[in-house]
This record gives structure tokens, sequence and C-alpha cells, in this order.
């Protein structure tokens, strides 16, 4: 048999995987892995190193599949390899609830899926974290023990998709040079042809942001491994545009938007058996072709014996400090330098910006955990994010630990997963917290894949002031903490933010946004505390002087403000106490009699929030009194926007007591 | 149009000194407010100078005439540029104070150009990216006015102030492709080739070729000295002989003019102190006090409106003899036609009265196939999934380069570039856009559409495949906190129908809000008919309603939108007939009606009874409506790969799982 022709039946066997697959399950995606199949064989069987029985050994290739709608591409892959979870019975329950094999592929729900792909672009704009991950590790560790390539395979959607101007545009500049992408090119979408929407000279576009590019036939073998090949020895990072045809081997169906996301039909699928030569059951691979498949796995196994050789004849703390980070712990030594820095600011008492805070805070993180990697949307000097330890990563130097992620939120946040995914490193990165509309759709992924990504949004409410209301959050802490597994912070000093950034960098299964004002705050929590009261999500902050009549919820900069109301209403005879609420997804986990303890049962109930009212239902119910924002903002000074939007202690006391006088009246 | 290429003859200022007069009423302005962004608007200012001196068509006594060019500035923190030229130019609602009271309170120089606030700002900008992808819509509009109303009434230039932020942010990919494939040969981007942003040089983020690119994307591209007049004036009028859109790469020095601060980022943001603008004020031989602009300048400015006044006669008296006036006027002041309250209503009562059952996604689109023949105001789009989206209609016609006659807009797989494409055209007048896509990908719109409810404007969001009811697609495409995102947003009413009758209903309150964009959350999966009798007043309007009163007193309330008021009905029969409970049901298409209805009728319908919520979807926000002792039955995390059916059971969002908590929430008020 010639090379081809095993070429050919091992490709074949992702086609007819994934038509079945689909046809079974009555829905999914069969075009693009049927048109990548090729592309997909030539990769895996010629260059991709990684082992099926060690799916999370660190220097694998990375695989990413941005073009996620084609997920029968890499589960079929992922069998055909002998990756140990992913049995045919899995292909057989594609689709099928509690099955590794979902619409789209989901991380962790199978190893070797190597991020949650099927929103378009953000594989792409992952994968250029991952190669940056790989390029910094490498800087640090050497090459003996990070060297691997990652491989993204892009569809037209990914490459109409804004983020993927931000990736590339920062992948050519950092000289991603081991990060390959391959375009799916195939001129079909969903709509009809490519040619409906879009007339972009996809090689040119690559090409104006610095990188290498080659247009090879996606169904020729050899022609693949070459520019694969050519790809590897580029100093640049490589796009490939593999002219394909969608649902390649469908008889009436191939190249056609019909082949894209629906189920051939029965017809359809024994026309291409026989256009293909294929005359096996539905999910049956003939044993040889198997034996092909499963040869690729053990052979490329091989490479991590001898990664492995290295790793353990390393220096020992080398080593260590490499498979601690790898495994995402935090070194010892960390708590204790928090600690003293929570005792220097109960004996200081700084009067500044939570962004200021944050800054103060992650000069100490920064110092005590070499694998952070800062960033900011070109608006370091206003997010403070950078610290002494920071110096810039440069396209030529990687030994620094900052980005600057130039005006790119959502290639950024995109970014900062790939960095988390890959492993070894923690990305946080800032922007203003009203631009994490911008980066939303990646900072949902991070929260449904459970990654480590802190995103330090600052200029949290109105109190930012003149630039007005395009650049003040309103509803944005709401979007925030409404998606799941997604952590709020918002801090209301310095001790707080203290305590938060520990909580974000603790926490391995969640993200994290911390909320951060631009304006000063004074020191509420002015003792240490071993314990970290913001862990409780909401704690009461100033107690009342008799049983309190009025509680007051807040975060943030509004603490303050309830504390002085505190202080008003409790002249006027009216016990009142202060809960102060950084965060209120950690609030909703504690357990029922905490929560009912920390609402409390004053009569009063008030919350405020220079943000719109929803995250507050839940503690305040029908009658409880909200102060915040119910409209867009204003251009002004901040004091004056406070005073004109009406969160002011004055307002909090008359709202308090107008309400108390209610009651006093329907008694 | 007479277009002159050589400066104004009869002012004696140089354009050089109307260009300083932009620079110095910008420190002035920033210094006094000790808050704003010099840099931009003194870099751009010859730039700007050159392009409403010689080539800009507008009026400033009739800011809203519909044939004006539209002047973007995308790079909106450069609002100073756009106050200082609206100034001088001489809009009246832009006297000296309101420089003075630049970034103010109240002040119409917000911190960054608000649309609304004053006349000539055409959208609100400051969002980097926004403005151009914004500009593209406007240019589109331009082209499907024009293929409708000829060129004698609609033809004009779309001119976009872009800097190195708005060409970095993704939008602008989506955008500046959409333009290149269209040919939209009006549309002219002057880009403010400073390279610095806030950070330092763009170099420290960015090796782009922005020709290059902007090559790829189908544009023409020129290169000029962004301080020599005359090479800019050049560039420009080639620019407008163009077919394909334009990019003038304008190098230019940030905060021009200031000799210690030039090229440096420190200029970008911050007011220059006192020291520096007297330097500044020397080195460009300004010698006027601050705020105060030499005659011969003001004159030289004045003089533009003068241009611009001419062009609007000649428009005028071409419109008042042409024989397409009263559709042009029509189709401007967006009005719908009289007749459209009687479509729907005939459109209701017949499908009240054939019981049809149909997704609300095909419901829609049966609902546009009515608005699309009854107005040929609508514009529909989608970001390819039209098929999905269910959003074209019979025999509306793509729009395709050279083709505008159509009214359907294959945006591409770009969601933002969709959005923000949307609100240009609203904002051009002339047309009411609609668009498609998933709802969870309202996540990758969110920039404009936040955008659409600041500006006020009438743009109609068609949000599909609303739930973990779209199945097996999985996490990644089912909304679970979208519908609380969305209605965190203020002035945005989201509309989540529960059957045909409540679509028809929410399209038509949609089309009617004429200052307020509405999102359309719509379900992939076949939903019954619910209402039992057709009525006259659309239900939708108060944002809630008894969809079907407790036979007798209440005992528990069931609210819930969209495809779970089946559900909450289904409950409610089971509850009578397995233990005679009363329930009543609620159905709450928009709570943001709701919200404005008074507090007595938001209680008569909601109840005194326990009140349990259903929706597959997040609870945030929902205790406002269950109040302290109610329920609430929906997502508490993200969704999964499935039958849409295995997953309501799945995730506990069955008719059971409400009948089991109202018993529970009925023994506890027992008890
Ligand atoms: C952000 C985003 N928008 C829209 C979709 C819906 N969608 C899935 S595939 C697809 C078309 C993609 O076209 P292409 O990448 O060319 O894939 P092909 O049809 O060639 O497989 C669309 C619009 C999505 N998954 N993600
Ligand atoms: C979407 C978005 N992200 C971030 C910002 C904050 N921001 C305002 S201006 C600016 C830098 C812009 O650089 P450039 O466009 O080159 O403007 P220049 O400094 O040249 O005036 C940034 C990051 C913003 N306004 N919008
Ligand atoms: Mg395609
Ligand atoms: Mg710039």
């Amino acid at each position: 048999m010639t090379a081809r022709e095993k070429h050919d039946r091992m490709a074949n066997a992702i086609r007819f995987l994934s038509m079945d697959a689909v046809e079974a399950a009555n829905s999914g995606h069969p075009g693009l892995p049927m048109g990548a199949a090729d592309i997909a064989t030539v990769l895996f069987s010629r260059f991709m190193s990684f082992d099926p029985i060690h799916p999370h050994w660190p220097d694998r290739d990375r695989f990413v599949l941005s073009a996620g709608h084609g997920s029968m591409l890499l589960y079929s892959l992922l069998y055909l390899l002998g990756y140990e979870d992913m049995t045919i019975d899995e292909i057989r329950n594609f689709r099928q609830l509690g099955s590794k094999t979902a619409g789209h592929p989901e991380y962790g729900h199978a190893t070797g899926i190597e991020t949650t792909t099927g929103p378009l672009g953000q594989g792409l704009a992952n994968a250029v974290g991952m190669a940056i991950a790989e390029r910094k590790l490498a800087d640090e560790y050497g090459s003996d023990l990070v060297d691997h390539h990652t491989y993204v395979l892009a569809g037209d959607g990914c490459l109409m998709e804004g983020i993927s101007q931000e990736a590339i545009a920062l992948a050519g500049h950092l000289k991603l040079n081991k990060l390959i992408v391959l375009w799916d090119d195939n001129g079909i979408s969903i709509d009809g042809a490519v040619s409906l929407s879009d007339s972009t000279d996809q090689q040119a576009r690559f090409e104006a942001s610095g990188w290498e590019t080659v247009g090879v036939d996606g169904h020729d073998p050899d022609a693949i491994a070459a520019a694969i090949e050519r790809a590897r020895s580029s100093d640049k990072p490589t796009m490939i545009a593999c002219k394909t045809t969608i649902g390649y081997g469908a008889p009436t169906r191939a190249g056609t938007s019909k082949a894209h996301g629906s189920p051939l039909g029965p017809e359809e699928i024994i026309g291409a058996r026989k256009a293909l030569g294929w005359t096996s059951e539905p999910f049956e691979i003939p044993s040889e072709v198997l034996d092909d498949w499963r040869v690729v796995g053990l052979t490329a196994g091989k490479k991590r014996v001898a990664w492995q050789e290295r790793l353990d004849a390393a220096d020992a703390t080398v080593r260590g400090e490499f498979e601690r980070r790898m495994r995402g712990d935090l070194p010892a030594g960390f708590e204790s330098a928090m600690a003293k820095y929570k005792k220097q600011l109960a004996d200081d008492q700084p009067k500044v910006a939570t962004r200021k805070s944050s800054e103060m805070a992650l000069e100490v993180i920064n110092g005590a955990l070499s694998e952070t990697i800062g960033g900011s949307a070109d608006l370091t000097g206003s997010n403070n994010t950078r610290t002494a330890q920071t110096a810039p990563i440069t396209p030529d130097d990687f030994s620094g630990r900052y980005l600057h992620y130039g005006i790119r939120e959502h290639g950024m946040a995109a970014a900062m997963n790939g960095i988390a995914l890959h492993g070894g490193l923690i990305p946080y990165g800032g922007t203003f917290l009203v631009f994490s509309d911008y980066a939303r759709p990646a900072m949902r992924l991070a929260s449904l894949m459970g990654i480590r990504s802190i995103f330090v949004m600052t200029h949290d409410s109105i109190g930012l002031g003149e630039d007005g209301p395009t650049h003040q959050p309103v509803e944005h802490l709401a979007a925030l903490r409404a998606i799941p597994n997604h952590m709020v912070y918002r801090p209301a000093d310095a001790m707080e933010t203290a305590e938060c950034w520990e909580l974000a960098l603790a926490d391995t299964g969640s993200p994290s946004t911390l909320a951060l004002t631009r304006q000063n705050l004074p020191a509420l929590r002015t003792e240490f505390d071993k314990d970290n009261r913001c862990a409780y999500g909401a704690y009461e902050i100033a107690s009342a002087a008799d049983d309190a009549v009025v509680s007051i919820f807040a975060s943030g900069s509004e603490v303050e403000i309830a504390v002085q109301a505190k202080s008003a209403l409790e002249a006027n005879g009216h016990p009142t106490r202060v809960v102060s609420v950084p965060c209120l997804d950690l609030f909703a986990k504690q357990s029922e009699d905490y929560r009912n303890a920390i609402i409390g049962d004053a009569p009063v109930k008030i919350a405020v929030e220079a943000g719109i009212r929803q995250p507050w239902d839940a503690l305040l119910g029908y009658d409880g009194i909200f102060v915040g924002m119910n409209s867009f903002g204003a251009s002004g000074p901040y004091q004056k926007l406070y005073a004109h939007f009406g969160i002011t202690a004055e307002a909090v006391t008359a709202a308090a007591e107008s309400r108390l006088h209610d009651h006093a009246g329907r008694k | 149009m007479n277009i002159q290429v050589e400066p104004n003859i009869e002012a004696a200022a140089s354009e050089r000194d109307m260009a300083n007069a932009i620079r110095a009423l910008t420190m002035d302005a920033v210094q006094n407010a000790n808050s704003g962004h010099p840099g931009m608007p003194m870099g751009m200012a010859d730039v700007a100078t050159v392009l409403f001196n010689r080539f800009i068509k507008i009026d400033p006594a009739k800011s809203d005439w519909p044939d004006r060019d539209r002047f973007v500035l995308s790079a909106g923190h450069g609002s100073m540029l756009q106050y200082a030229i609206h100034h001088l130019i001489g809009y009246p609602d832009m006297p000296i104070e309101e420089l003075k009271r630049f970034r103010q309170l109240g002040s119409r120089t917000a911190g960054h150009p608000e649309y609304g606030h004053a006349l000539g700002i055409e959208t609100t900008t400051g969002p980097l990216g926004q403005g151009l992808a914004t500009a593209v819509g406007m240019a589109i509009a331009e082209r499907m006015m024009a293929a409708r109303f000829g060129p004698k009434l609609v033809d004009h230039h779309t001119y976009v102030i872009a800097g190195d932020g708005c060409l970095q942010e993704g939008i602008s990919h989506e955008a500046i492709d959409l333009a290149g494939h269209l040919n939209l040969g009006k549309l002219i981007v002057l880009w403010d080739d400073n390279r610095i942003s806030i950070d330092g040089p763009t170099s420290l983020s960015t090796s782009m070729s922005q020709p290059a690119r902007f090559k790829a994307a189908g544009w023409e591209v020129r290169i000029v000295d962004g301080h020599d007049t005359s090479d800019i004036a050049q560039a420009i009028e080639k620019a407008r002989k163009s077919r394909k859109p334009s990019l003038i790469a304008c190098r230019t020095v940030i905060g021009r003019g200031a000799p210690n601060m030039e090229g440096s980022e420190k200029i970008h943001g911050a007011p220059l102190g006192a020291d520096e603008i007297s330097a500044t004020r020397a080195n460009i031989s300004w010698a006027d006090e601050s705020f105060v602009i030499p005659e011969n300048v003001a004159c030289a400015w004045r003089s533009i409106a003068i241009r611009g006044r001419r062009a609007r006669s000649a428009w005028q008296a071409r419109l008042g003899s042409s024989r397409r006036r009263k559709g042009f006027e029509a189709a401007i002041a967006g009005g719908l036609p009289r007749n459209i309250g009687r479509n729907f209503s005939a459109f209701r009562k017949r499908h009240v009265e054939e019981a049809t059952e149909v997704a609300t996604r095909k419901a829609s689109e049966m609902v546009l196939g009515v608005i699309n023949a009854a107005t040929k105001l609508t514009v529909g789009g989608s970001a390819d999934l039209t098929h999905s989206n269910l959003t074209v209609t019979e025999g509306l016609g793509s729009v395709a380069p050279r083709h505008f006659k159509g009214r359907y807009i294959h945006y591409g797989i770009r969601e933002h570039g969709m959005a923000a494409a949307m609100n240009g055209m609203a904002l051009h007048g002339g047309v009411i856009p609609y668009g498609g896509t998933f709802l969870v990908f309202s996540d990758y719109a969110r920039g404009a559409m936040r955008l659409s409810a600041l500006m006020e404007q009438r743009v109609i969001y068609v949000m599909t495949h609303d739930s973990i009811g779209l199945g097996e697609d999985g996490p990644t495409h089912q909304p679970v906190e979208h519908l609380a995102m969305l209605r965190a947003t203020p002035n945005l009413n989201v509309f989540r129908p529960a059957d045909i009758i409540e679509t028809a209903e929410a399209w038509e309150l949609a089309l009617a809000s004429e200052k307020t964009p509405s999102v359309l959350v719509l379900s992939r999966q076949g939903l019954p008919m619910l209402r039992e009798a057709h009525t006259r007043e659309n239900r939708s309007t108060r944002g809630a309603y008894i969809l079907r009163e407790a036979m007798g007193e209440r005992d528990v309330t069931l609210i819930a939108t969209g495809s779970e008021v089946e559900i909450a009905k289904a409950a409610a029969d089971k509850l009578m007939t397995e233990s005679s409970v009363r329930a009543a049901i609620v159905s709450m298409p928009c709570w943001e009606l709701f919200e404005k209805q008074s507090e007595d009728h938001r209680r008569s319908v909601l109840g005194n009874a326990p009140r349990i919520a259903i929706e597959a979807a997040a609870r945030l926000g929902w205790d406002r409506w269950t109040g302290d002792n109610g329920a609430f039955i929906g997502m508490s995390s993200f969704g999964a790969s499935a039958p849409a059916d295995d997953l309501y059971k799945h995730f506990g969002i069955t008719a059971d799982a409400v009948c089991s908590k109202a018993r529970d929430l009925l023994r506890g008020a027992a008890s």
C-alpha cells in the first residue's frame, strides 16, 4: 500500500466516525471534520508531540480546534489515537447528556481537549496565550523542559470575528513563531458562500500582521506536510491557508453549506461510502486502520519518555519549582508574605484608591510568586497592574513578566485564558470595568472552563468622573455576577483588596474579576485579622449600637457611604449595622445560617452600590431599599455625580428614616 | 456639489491659523476642566481643518439635514476636537461658555462626544472602534437610501477620524472587512497615525502594517504627512473619487505644538499645565488669551458654514421638486404606516383562532413577513445565521457590492460589527435595522448594544436559541446569564415572548419604541398557543399580565417568561388536579415595561400569594418579583450538551419541579 493510500484511509476513518456520530445524534456538524480530515491526519501522524497515556504532559504540543463546531474531528482523533477516556461508546453517545463528547469540545470533559471552543475566534486567541506561555516558560526553564508548538485549526468564521484580529496582531508582534494556524479555507459558512459577506485577502491580512503565510491544497498530504515543515522553521507565526472542500466525500453536499451543520442522511452517507471506498459498518474502523492510528499515538509518546529523563536529571529545586507551578499550587511563604503585608496595612491605614491598593498587593504577590504574569490593554498606569518585578515582555525578550496587550481587551482575556490553560503561569490583566463588555465572551469561557484568569477591572463606577457614561459601568457588576462560576470582588479598602487578591489567587477553579475604584477610599478595616473576612463574601464591618433597626449592605466605594450613614442614623437614635459585601458570589455559597445571620432581621434593609439594583434583589426582597444607579451615568467631577445620582450618606439616611417612619405609622 | 479644493480665498487666516484655533481651545478647555485629552485634537487639528474647510458638507443651522456628510470622531477621547470645531463653525448650541464647561455636569461638552447632547454629534464615541464600525452602518444606509431615492436626494460622504486604538480593537476588523466587501466608496477614514497610545509608543504592542491590512480588506490606502495641508487635501480629494472605501494614514505628532510634550504619551490624556500652555502659545505664535479666537480666524471658520448652507438650499430645492419627496420625508421621519396596527391585530387574531404552535423564532419570521410587507423601512440581517434566526422574509433581496436595493444584509460572522453597523443605520435615518444572532453571542455584540441603549436608537436585536432549549450545541451556545445582563442595561427593552401572539406584540412594541432599542429573545424549540382569546389590546404593553387567574383565591402565583410559560401552565393544571392548589399564571414578557407600571398595578398582577418564578436562566434579579418568600426555578450553572427535553429534566425545570416547590412554599406558609 502506498503512503497515500494509508493516509487516505486514516483520514477517511475521521470522516466516517464524524458522519456516523452526527447521524446517530441526529445533530452536529459533519462538514468541517470531513473537509479538514486530511489536514488533521498529516498534522497528527507526522508532526504532533503528545502522549495519549499522559495527556497532561507539560511539554506536549497543543492542538486547538478553534472551529469548535467541528468537534467530531477532535473526538475522532482522540479515539483513534488511543486516548483512554475516548471510547467508541463516547463517540456513539455524541451530544448526549453525560457523555464526554459534547456538541462542542468542552475543556475538562475529556483529556486531549486543550480548551473549550465553539464561540468562533476564541480558540485562535487562546492559542496565542498558550504560545506566549510556552515562550515564557522556555525562557525560564530552557528548551530541555519547554519546547513545543501550538497548532490551531481555524475556519472562516474564526477569521471574520474581530477577536482574530486582536489575536493575530499580538502574535505577529511578539513573533510567536511556534504558533501555526491551519485555516480551513473552504469558502463556505452557514449562510452560504463566504463571498456573500467577505472579500478579504486573508493571507495578505496575516502578512500585514507580521505572519508568514502559505497556501496549499488542503487535500494534498505532502503539500500540507511541506507547509507545516516550513512553518516550523519560520521565525514568525505561520498561517497555512488550506484550500478544502467542506464535507469532502459527500456526493451531493460537499462544497455547500448543506454539509455544515446537519446530519447528511442515510442516502448521502451511502454515497460517501461509495465515493471513498469505505465498507465498514457505522462506528467500525477496520483494524489495520485503527492500528495505523494507534501506532501514531504510541510513537508520539516516545518523546515524552526522553523529556521525562531530562526533567529527572534537572536540578532538584528547579524540578520542584517546575512541578509546583505546573500543578498550580502557590508556594510556601506566600501566606506569610501576605500576613506581613496585612499587618503593615493595619498599621498604615492608607487612604488610597483600591486600584492603588491592588498595585500595593501585587507588589507583594509578584515578589512572592514567580508565576504571575501581568498586563493591561493599554491602561497600565490607570489599572496599576505593573509592579517592580514585572518588566515588559518584548518580541525578542521573554524574560519579563508583563504584557502590553495593546488596545485589545477581548484578545487579552482570551490570551489570558490560554496562558492559564497552558499551565505554569497565573495571568492577570487590566482594563476599565466598562470594557469588560469587550472581553465578555472570553471571560465567560474562563468561567465555563473553571480556570484561574484574574481580571483587574478599574474605574468601577461613576466614581471615575469626567469621562462620562461611555466609561462608567452601571450594569457591569450585575452582568458579571450573573455569570456562573465567576467571582466578582469589589473591595472597600486596602485590606479588603489584599484579601480579595488572596482569594483570587487561591481559587484554582474559578476566574475572578476585581472591580476597583479610581477614587481614593479610607481604610475601614484597621485591624489585622488572621481570618480572611472577604472569604465569607459578606460580613458585618460595623455593628449596631443596640438591636439594629437598619441594616446597610454595601460594596467597594459605597461602604464608606454606608458607614457615614450609620453614624448619622445612630446619632438620630436608630441603631444601624453595616455589612460589607465584597463578593456576592461567595456569600451565596455560605451556609444558610451564616447568610441569615448576616442578612439579619432589622426591619429596614438598604443596599448601596453605584451600579444597577438587580444583584441586590436577593438580599433586599420586594421591600428593601436600594440606593444606586437606575440609568446611565454622566460626565462631571465624581463628587458631583454622586450627589446628582443621590448616592450619598444623606440619601441613605433619609431613605432609612422615611421607611422607619412608615413602619412606625403602620404600627 | 461644488467642492473647493483650494482654501477659502476671502478668508485671510491660513489653515494653519485655523488649526491652531483648535489647538488653543483644546488646551484651554482641558486645562480649565483639569481633565481631558489634549493630544489627539492638537495632533489632528491640521487634518480636521482641511477636512472641514475644504470638503465637509454640513449646515450648522440645520444640523439634521438628511443629506449632510457624516463626521464621526471614532477616537472619542479627542472630544475637544469636535467641540472646538462646532464652536468655530457656529453650531448655535456650542457657544464658548460650553467649552468653558467642558466635562462639567449638565454641559453639552461631556468627556466624550455624546449623541443628543449637542447638535452635529452624529454618534456617541469613546469606547474605541465603535465610531468606525458605526460609520460603516451610516455609509451602508447612505447607499441604500441613494438606491431608493436617487443621488439627487442622497449623496453624501461619511468621514471618520480613527486612532491607533480604534484600529487595534477587533471590531475594526469586522467593520473594515464589511466595508471593503460592500465597496463603500464614500466612506473615508482618516487615521491619526501618531504611533502613541496610553502605555507609550504603539511599538510596545503592535507591529501591524495598517496600510497592508486595509488593502487586504479591499480598501484604497494613501499615506500623508498629517501636518501638510495640501498633502492631506489631495489625498481626501482622491479618496472621494475612489470606488472603494479609503484609508488615509495621516502621519501626525500627538500634541503637536506643545514643545516639551508633543510626541509623547504624556500629552494623551492630561492637562498640559500652565507652563506648557504658555510655551505652546509661544511656539505656535498664538497671542490671544484663553478661550479667545482672533476675528479673522473665527471668520474663516464661519465661512465654512456658508458653503454648507448653499449646498443645503440647493438640495432643498431638489427635494421640493422631486416626485420622491413624500416617500423620502416619510422614510426620514421613520414613522410606520398607519394601518400597521391593524395588520398586527389581524395577525394576532388569526393565529389565536388557528391556535398556531411554533417556535418563537419561527413566529418572529411570520411577523416579519407582515412588517416587511407593510413598510420599506426595515432592513434585516444576520451574523451568518439567517436560517437559524429566521430573519429573512420573502422578497427582501440581499444587499451586495453595487447592489443596495435589497433590504437584507449578510453581515458575516461579525456580531459586534453588525450591532455597531445597525447603530449607524439607525443614526443615519431612513431605515429601521434589525439583525440576528444566537442570544449567547450577544456577548460579542455587547459593546455596541450598550451604545444603542445609551444613544436611544431604535435598533432591534433578534436573538434566537435563547436557553438550554437549543439542546445539543451545549454550554458554549446556551445562554444562562444573558437575560440578566441585558435586563441590567438601562434603556434596553428585553422581550421574551411565550408564543406567537406575544411575539407579534413584542415586535409591535419594538417598532414603536423610537428611543429604546429592543432585544427579542426567541426560542429554537416549538411552543404552544397560550392565549385563549384574541384581545384588541396588546397585552405585552404593560410588561406582564395575568395569563390565567386562579379559580378562586390564589394560593400561589407562577411567573414565567418565554418557553417556561408553558411549564407554568402545566404546573398550574397539575396543582389543581393533584392538590387542589389554586395557581395564577403570570406571563412576563418584558421586565422593563412592567417596572414602569404603577406599584398598584404591579401588586395586582403579582398578587399576595407566594410566588414562583420560572425561567431557564440565571436567577439574578428575579427576587425583585418573587419577594421575600418566593422561589425560583431556573439555572444555577452553565448548561450541558444533550437533547433539549433531557436538559430541562436534568436541570429540574419541569412542571413537577414547580409543583413540588409550590407545595413546599405552601407548607412553609402554613406552618
Ligand atoms: C461567535 C460565534 N458566532 C456565531 C456562531 C455560530 N456559527 C457556528 S459555525 C458558523 C459558521 C462558521 O463558518 P466556518 O467557520 O466557515 O465553518 P464551516 O462552515 O466552514 O465549517 C457560525 C456562524 C458561533 N459558533 N460563534
Ligand atoms: C474600548 C476601549 N478600550 C480602552 C479605552 C481607553 N482608552 C482611551 S484612549 C486609549 C488609547 C488610545 O490610543 P490612540 O487611539 O492611539 O489615541 P491617542 O493616544 O493617539 O490619542 C485607551 C486605551 C477606550 N476608550 N475604549
Ligand atoms: Mg468555512
Ligand atoms: Mg495614537
